[in-house]
């Protein structure tokens, strides 16, 4: 049998010499364990996941800008739409109680329609109903004012929808008056169908909607003296061509500095200035637009108020 | 005891930065929830691009199909979010391990807020066209609290660490 070499008996001897040492020995450089830094890729480094974190919320919010972009300048909507009405400002509006109105009653105003001669053709919609026509402008703080009697009458005989949130012209009289714009609203009844027309936007010389031909010639008719002050005048409304209201009986200083929340929660007290004026004036409303329905419904020209109101308009 | 491990030794910022995050975010909430019940305008810029009036008066600033300000469930994500911190601040200063659900947990809890918010910007611009200050702070805080959150997480929490 071949015995080791005498280098290698050497190596063999050493190592049983020191082999009770050899926990505690320093071992050689090669065995050493060792910190590998492996990079991470870069995806995993600190900072990627927060920035690409802020850059996918970022892009997000980039892409939102310009769609706002696209829809703006699309020429299928060359109007902004303005934002629609909460429920809460909507329901407090549309939803002005029994009790509340007949204490306001009359709200200290003077009767705000004019009887058209009897001879004037009936002005009705298109399913045969009796038309309540509005001209008004985004701009106009009369409008403003008067808008909100509109809603409050013509909520009494049936539903608006998607009112829209508007404030009048900055830099007109009576500015930045809270109110809803009829653009691009829309309202269903079975007892009357309601044209709205807003001739400009909020600014002034920006025309929004154009009268139709038959329209023009309804403005030029009725929208003039005697029975308003200025051929075209705003706001002005024809109730199915028995009477027309040119101007507004609800004053636009009492309305200064309100939101839309706030004149909507006034309408819930009878003794609010406000609420005198806009329940007011939406009461003679109503009972003008009683006199077209044949006093329907029931429940609305049957009140007491209502029909004191209307035994005291013209025919 | 153990620190975040972006924190440094001493101060666990991100746990601290969540719940100012959480309380001002709280704070501006209920500045708003207050107002719409009050029935009055928040302060702020009306008219124009800016205008915080129309967008909390407007049909996207209440719960869908209901009559709830939006604020009210922003109110409760802040509270859940600044609870959350308070959780991760108990176990920081007291030595103690976070729960391991904590750190994914906040930062589901900020992508969910996030995706809100990312909703409300859509409404505002897309929609509304017009720009609420008191609601893009609420944004700003909801997206700090998303990158804290973030952070935490790629960090790992402590009792993960060897």
């Amino acid at each position: 049998m071949p015995q080791p070499s005498k280098r290698r008996r050497q190596e063999l001897a050493a190592s049983r010499n020191t082999s009770s040492k050899r926990a505690s020995a320093p071992l050689p450089d090669r065995y050493r364990p060792r910190r590998v830094t492996v990079s991470r890729p870069w995806w995993r480094s600190p900072g990627a996941l927060i920035g690409g974190t802020a850059g996918a919320v970022i892009a997000v919010v980039v892409i939102f800008i310009v769609l706002a972009d696209l829809g703006s300048s699309s020429a299928s909507a060359p109007i902004s739409p303005l934002p629609i009405a909460s429920d809460s400002v909507v329901s407090a509006v549309t939803g002005v109680t029994t009790q509340v109105s007949d204490t306001v009653g009359s709200g200290g105003i003077s009767n705000p329609l004019q009887a058209l001669p009897a001879t004037a053709a009936k002005l009705t919609g298109a399913d045969g109903n009796p038309e309540v026509f509005y001209l008004g402008a985004e701009f106009c703080p009369f409008c403003a004012a008067e808008r909100w009697s509109v809603v409050v009458a013509l909520s009494r005989f049936g539903t608006f929808t998607d009112l829209r949130l508007l404030t009048s012209s900055s830099t007109d009289n009576y500015p930045n008056t809270h109110t809803f714009s009829f653009y691009g609203s829309s309202y269903s009844s079975q007892y009357l169908d309601f044209v709205p027309l807003e001739t400009a936007t909020r600014t002034q010389g920006q025309t929004l909607q154009t009268p139709t031909d038959a329209q023009d010639v309804l403005i030029e008719t009725y929208d003039t003296s005697p029975y308003s002050s200025k051929t075209g005048g705003i706001p002005f409304m024809d109730f199915g061509n028995v009477y027309v209201a040119s101007g507004t009986a609800v004053n636009p200083q009492y309305l200064a500095g309100l939101s839309w929340q706030q004149i909507a929660n006034d309408l819930s007290d009878p003794t609010n200035t406000v609420a005198q004026a806009i329940i007011g004036n939406a009461n003679y409303l109503t009972a003008g637009i009683c006199k077209l329905t044949g006093n329907l419904p029931a429940s609305v020209c049957g009140d007491t108020v209502i029909a004191a109101l209307e035994s005291q308009l013209g025919s | 005891m153990d620190r975040d491990a972006e924190d440094g030794p001493g101060v666990p910022i991100g746990p601290w930065a969540l719940l100012v995050f959480a309380l001002a975010g709280l704070g501006l909430s209920a500045y708003l929830t207050t107002v719409h019940y009050a029935g009055v305008a928040p302060l702020c810029t009306t008219g124009g691009f800016v205008n915080c009036e129309a967008v909390t008066s407007s049909s996207y600033s209440v719960v869908p199909g209901t009559s709830i300000p939006v604020t009210v469930p922003g109110m409760i994500w802040f509270i859940v979010s600044g609870a959350l911190a308070v959780v991760a601040l108990r176990c920081t200063l007291g030595g103690h391990p976070e729960p391991r659900w904590l750190r994914s947990g906040h930062a589901v809890w900020a992508g969910l807020g996030m995706v809100s918010v990312l909703y409300f910007i859509w409404a505002e611009v897309v929609q509304l066209h017009e720009l609420c200050e008191w609601c893009t702070g609420v944004h700003v805080l909801v997206f700090c609290s998303l990158l804290v959150t973030v952070a935490r997480l790629q960090t790992g929490a402590p009792e993960e660490e060897a």
